[in-house]
């Protein structure tokens, strides 16, 4: 890409006036959109889900799903108009001027082929070069996106990989044709928090040394602001505001991009405080020295298994956890994948057998109590799961839902019941025209509000929340998160929250637990830990929060 | 697992944020038009059928065992649709009249495998441990002998009366049931929608009948459909063979068999029964799609 | 739940200990499935003993055919039969006997022939063998053709005209199949003679006729597996990667949708044989379904057992062989936990 003296090169991608619309649809998912990303600069698409940002970026290399249309609008690639081009020549453009890296690494890999021969496709694609050449830029593509010993690497397949190597290797993929824009889609979704840093690292390290220029399609507003120059903001197919990355973080024109910004969790350090529409009542303030409502002493689980290569082993999932928590209170575990924080939430809402160890909820130890025995226990312990969707039964209705506890407690009459359950929707702020309504006909955040409404209807004084905000959009986690803190205000419920995510946790704990590798590395109250973290894990989680630059690169 | 981002990979990117468009609110595509003109036309000839089987003499004025024999091997005409055969038989009303002996063969059959299949499939995915591993065992053997042999041995030892039939028809579908029952139970009791009703205190038999069995029958009924349609090629297989009612009476496989002999000069003895059967089976498995992938849409 | 179900369900979120012990190797994963084969022969053995010898109140009047003459058979022959066959005896002892039997290949005499059971059924053997084997390879050509062109193209039209045959394939009668063919070829064109087993000619309409159920089940089976693989988030990299959709359907696509299909030629293969007794039937030819037909219609019940025996061993086999190919077609399927994925 070698400019006249005189005239500015081509940019690196130029979309006009683009529109495109899903089959069936009754308007269209993107509207109008125009963007230019120019060489050697990168530039962030950020918006939520529906927004029509992965529409956009598939629509820039012809790779939209079927039934998808592109109604109007160009799409130039240098000076190549991307929607008119043959299939052949946009082959061209695929791989060898737009490297894709994808949304999720852990299937975005053929696991039927060796890393080894689908980068050295990748190579061949684009390069008139014999096998062995192609294999020999293939192994240095590997050593460039950090991997130790090639030669071993690329002969072992996706399956024995972690997520974040894979995407290391899909990294290789995008670069293997040398390509003057990366398209990079939400390329650290479903990575370990530590590990979604060391990507965008990598990422950076190679567009610097190549001068190539990025497109970085992301839902997270905090990592747009860390990584790029530029930011364009997304909402409903539409472009609603872009500019200098630094400007309009710090000068936010759009109210949806002060929504957003005000959502982010990594660019709101504070911990929430509830908001002063409801009266509260008087529940006691949670002091240090209050008796803990819950108690988890020395807690174990391991399991028997069978490793893949067909060797048995023992998983120890949670190796002696201890901690308590006070009354009204809320307790933070956080870790990433394979911590044992999940198990410890099920033996806790004894969804799951603890091998060794105490647990105690208010004055009763309900580790050993079995069948029947646990059932009395289940009206003060609630659990939120991760996922609403899959948590609430596809053939119900909202109203059979919130009132299944009512029902299973047998607690007032059928009218009752379903005066109470309105009273809940109220209260977790749902309108009540949603009680007639089949959770597939409800949004995320709307779905997770009626699982919180489900597990309140029996006022249980300890909740036990599973990641409970970790697959809703930014601005629904942050209206969700502001529910649960303003409900424990108003209810005194306690709190053991699951999540990955310390710039959450910072939003709505007062104590937190690091768990990895099934121990607990280090707890304490939120504000302390995050101030002089002690163990360098907890440093490197800490790092792993996306911090703003000034847009220059690091 | 801490998958953290909102996906919107496929087309059902909901432009509006706040809540997604009700069933009656989405635009109709010209597919579901086809998709719903072909499964009226299958409700219509399962309805037909149907008809033949429960009241033959409003479809036919011929009598289906005695023939006119000035009139044998006559071809399809006005009066007689279908042809007449080698006694002069109206071959369209012996297919009519053969219909209630096939069908309830077929739905016998099918019954037969539904229940026992289910029985061993809801034992088998809620027990588990040794039990279900008796039982899938047993399960393998019945799939181990191809099931028109092990319906031949069967109708060898039971004789070849409607209910024989469908015992040994039946039996070669309850090892698919079982199959698919357990892994059904098995997958609605590990979501998480039953560990949060077990989780709210609701006790465990009223969580299997107001959450495993609603959510896993879908599937069941859709096997159900396709079974059917599996039977009747089945029982008509078997009624070929001559395993079937005992001659004059009327029997769909046995009426294909009868104009065996006559393939070179009377085509339509043998062409046009069979195309009634092969109609009734795609209507069948048409609707046992329709039915599956309106359970598979969740 | 076992606990190992609960450690799959539990995902990533846990640590790895190795313990060095109990590393279970090639052989002992094959002696176990091998062993598992036996355990469903000697179980079907025991199912069509109990059927055929315990299940009718007198298997000598069955085999005698009494109840069908309505005559009174000789009661010496009767009672010679009873003798020979030990009905006499107790029903263990009797079940202990044929067991020791059929262990030593030794399936006792046809009624109908007197000769070996063993010998019968191998006579039988060849000409269905080569009718089967033609007829699987042709279902396996025509429906893996069927289904990749419908899935590789990009015509709506071509696809939906492709996606018709399998629905309508799997609703045939087979007999029907053959009897059209029979008509149209042998009868109106004259093309091919319609009975006997003399060469390739007489071949051809039966293996159609075998083959055309067991392709539509394979390319109902393909088409569905296909379309859901390349929705795969990792068909989409290599569309990225601009590679050609032909090495894009041909290299990624086809290899992942392949597993599946190989569970269903593990089960057709039982279909086969049992399609075989029709099909032998209309085109007239001999071979093992012929005598399943014939020993079936005479109540020869020995060999009416060591038939479905003899089917038994083929379904066992094949499934092993099927399972030994998962792992070579799937990486992420060892051999080591037995476990099959389906897609």
């Amino acid at each position: 890409m070698t400019g006249t003296l005189e005239a500015a090169p081509p940019p690196a991608l130029q979309v006009s006036g683009l529109h495109v619309r899903y089959r069936g649809a009754d308007r269209d998912a993107v509207r109008g959109v125009d963007l230019t990303v120019r060489p050697g600069e990168t530039v962030a698409l950020v918006g939520e889900s529906g927004s029509g940002k992965t529409t956009l970026a598939h629509a820039v290399i012809r790779l939209l799903p079927a039934g998808a249309q592109i109604t109007a609008g160009a799409v130039s690639v240098a000076d190549d108009p991307v929607l008119t081009l043959s299939e052949r020549r946009m082959r061209h453009i695929r791989g060898g001027r737009i490297g894709l890296v994808p949304q999720d690494p852990t299937v975005s890999l053929n696991p039927v082929h060796q890393i080894g021969r689908q980068l050295v496709e990748a190579v061949r694609a684009h390069r008139a070069v014999d096998a062995a050449t192609a294999r020999g830029i293939a192994l240095e593509l590997l050593a460039q996106v950090g991997f130790d010993h090639p030669e071993v690497r690329a002969r072992q397949y996706p399956h024995q990989l972690s997520g974040g190597m894979r995407q290391r290797v899909l990294i290789g993929i995008a670069f293997a044709g040398r390509p003057d824009l990366l398209l990079a889609d939400e390329p650290t979704s479903g990575l370990d928090v530590t590990v979604q840093k060391a990507v965008l690292d990598q990422i950076d390290t190679l567009v610097h040394e190549r001068g190539t220029a990025v497109l970085l399609v992301t839902h997270d507003l905090g990592v747009a602001a860390e990584r790029a120059q530029r930011i364009v903001v997304m909402y409903d197919g539409q472009v609603v505001e872009q500019g200098d990355a630094a400007e309009l973080l710090s000068d936010p024109q759009h109210p949806y991009t002060r929504r957003l910004l005000a959502a982010a969790p990594s660019l709101r350090p504070a911990r929430l405080s509830p908001s002063t529409t409801r009266p509260r009542p008087d529940t006691p303030a949670p002091a240090p020295a209050a008796p803990p409502f819950l108690l988890v002493d020395r807690v174990s689980r391991s399991f028997p298994a069978t490793l893949p290569d067909g060797r048995r082993s023992i998983l120890h999932a949670v190796r002696d956890v201890s901690f308590t928590v006070p009354a009204g209170s809320t307790f933070a575990l956080v870790g990433e994948s394979g911590s044992g924080k999940t198990t410890t939430a099920r033996i806790v809402a004894m969804h799951e057998r603890a091998s060794s160890g105490l647990v105690r909820v208010g004055d009763t130890p309900i580790t050993g109590l079995t069948g029947g025995g646990k059932r009395p226990v289940r009206r003060v312990v609630q659990m939120i799961h991760q996922n609403p969707f899959s948590s609430l039964d596809p053939r119900w209705t909202v109203q059979r839902i919130v009132a299944e506890p009512l029902r299973a407690w047998r607690i007032g009459t059928r009218a009752e019941r379903t005066r109470q359950v309105v009273e809940l929707l109220d209260r977790v702020g749902l309108p009540a025209s949603v009680i007639d309504r089949r959770p597939v006909e409800l949004s995320g955040g709307q779905r997770q509000r009626v699982a919180i409404a489900r597990a309140l209807s029996i006022r249980p004084p300890l909740l036990v929340l599973d990641e409970p905000v970790s697959a809703l959009d930014v601005s629904v986690q942050a209206q969700v998160l502001q529910l649960l803190v303003d409900l424990q205000a108003e209810l005194g419920t306690t709190y053991l929250f699951i999540s990955h995510d310390l710039a959450v946790v910072r939003q709505i704990s007062d104590a937190v637990g690091v768990m990895r590798a099934g121990r607990l590395v280090e707890a304490g109250p939120t504000a302390a830990v995050l101030r002089e973290p002690q163990h360098a894990y907890t440093r490197a989680l800490i790092d792993a929060i996306p911090r703003p630059t000034t847009g220059a690169p690091a | 697992m801490t998958s953290t981002v909102p996906r919107e990979r496929t087309g059902t990117v909901s432009p509006a944020p706040a809540t997604p468009p009700s069933r009656a609110q989405r635009r109709v595509r010209p597919a579901t038009v086809r998709r719903q003109v072909g499964l009226a036309l299958a409700i219509l000839v399962v309805l037909v059928a149907v008809g033949w089987a429960l009241r033959p003499a409003w479809f036919t004025g011929y009598d289906p065992i005695i023939g006119v024999p000035l009139d044998k091997l006559q071809a399809p005409s006005w009066n007689h649709w279908f042809g007449t055969d080698h006694l002069g038989r109206d071959i369209f009303s012996r297919m009519v009249h053969g219909t209630a002996t096939s069908l309830r063969t077929s739905l016998l059959a099918v019954a037969f495998g539904l229940v026992v299949g289910c029985l061993l499939g809801v034992v088998a995915g809620y027990a588990g441990g040794w039990a279900s591993d008796a039982i899938m065992r047993v399960v393998d053997v019945l799939l181990a002998i191809p099931s028109l042999l092990l319906s031949l041995v069967i109708v060898t030892v039971l004789g070849y009366g409607t209910l024989d039939v469908a015992i040994a028809v039946g039996l070669g579908a309850v090892a698919t049931f079982a199959r698919l029952v357990r892994a059904e139970v098995v997958r609605v009791r590990r979501s998480a929608y039953v560990e949060a009703s077990v989780g709210v205190g609701t006790r465990w038999p009223v969580v299997l009948i107001r959450h495993v069995v609603p959510n896993s029958s879908g599937p069941v009924l859709a096997l159900a459909a396709l079974e059917i349609g599996a039977a009747i090629l089945a029982v008509s297989a078997l009624s070929f063979l001559g395993y079937g009612s005992p001659l004059p009476a009327p029997e769909w496989g046995s009426l294909v068999a009868e104009g065996r002999n006559y393939l070179a000069s009377a085509w339509w003895l043998t062409t046009l029964p069979g195309l009634v059967v092969v109609a009734l089976v795609l209507a069948v498995n048409r609707i046992g799609r329709a039915v599956g992938r309106e359970w598979g849409d969740r | 739940m076992t606990a190992i179900e609960t450690a799959l369900l539990a995902g990533p979120d846990e640590t790895v200990e190795v313990s060095p012990r109990g590393r279970r190797t090639l052989t002992r994963y094959l002696l176990g499935r091998i062993g598992q084969g036996v355990f469903v022969l000697w179980a079907a053995f025991t199912l069509t003993f109990a059927l055929l010898y315990l299940l009718p109140s007198d298997p000598v009047s069955i085999m005698l055919n009494i109840g069908d003459s309505g005559s009174f058979a000789d009661p010496e022959q009767a009672a010679a039969l009873r003798a020979e066959y030990g009905f006499d005896r107790p029903v263990i002892v009797q079940y202990w006997q044929q067991l020791t039997g059929v262990l030593q290949l030794d399936l006792g005499e046809s009624i109908r022939t007197g000769r070996a059971v063993t010998a019968e059924v191998l006579a039988a053997l060849p000409p269905t063998l080569v009718l089967a084997g033609s007829a699987l390879l042709l279902a396996v050509i025509l429906g893996v053709g069927v289904a990749f062109l419908a899935a590789y193209t990009q015509r709506d039209g071509l696809r939906r005209a492709l996606l018709m045959f399998p629905p309508l394939g799997v609703s045939l009668p087979t007999f029907w199949i053959g009897l059209m063919l029979l008509q149209i070829f042998s009868f109106e064109l004259g093309w091919v003679p319609a009975v006997g087993n003399a060469g390739l000619s007489t071949l051809v309409l039966p293996m159609v006729t075998l083959a055309i159920p067991t392709a539509a089940a394979i390319a109902q089976v393909l088409a569905r597996s296909l379309f859901s693989v390349s929705r795969q988030p990792y068909v989409q990299t290599a569309h990225a990667k601009g590679l050609p959709r032909t090495r894009v359907y041909g290299h990624h696509v086809l290899r992942n949708a392949a597993l599946p299909v190989l569970t269903v030629l593990g089960t057709s293969v039982g279909g086969l044989l049992a399609g075989s007794v029709v099909t032998e039937t209309v085109f007239s030819r001999p071979g093992l379904g012929r005598l399943t037909q014939t020993s079936v219609g005479a109540q020869d019940i020995p060999v009416v057992q060591g038939i479905v025996l003899f089917s038994a061993v083929v379904f066992v086999v094949v499934n092993l062989v099927v399972d030994l190919l998962y792992p070579v077609l799937d990486p992420r399927i060892s051999v080591h936990d037995g476990s099959r994925r389906s897609v």
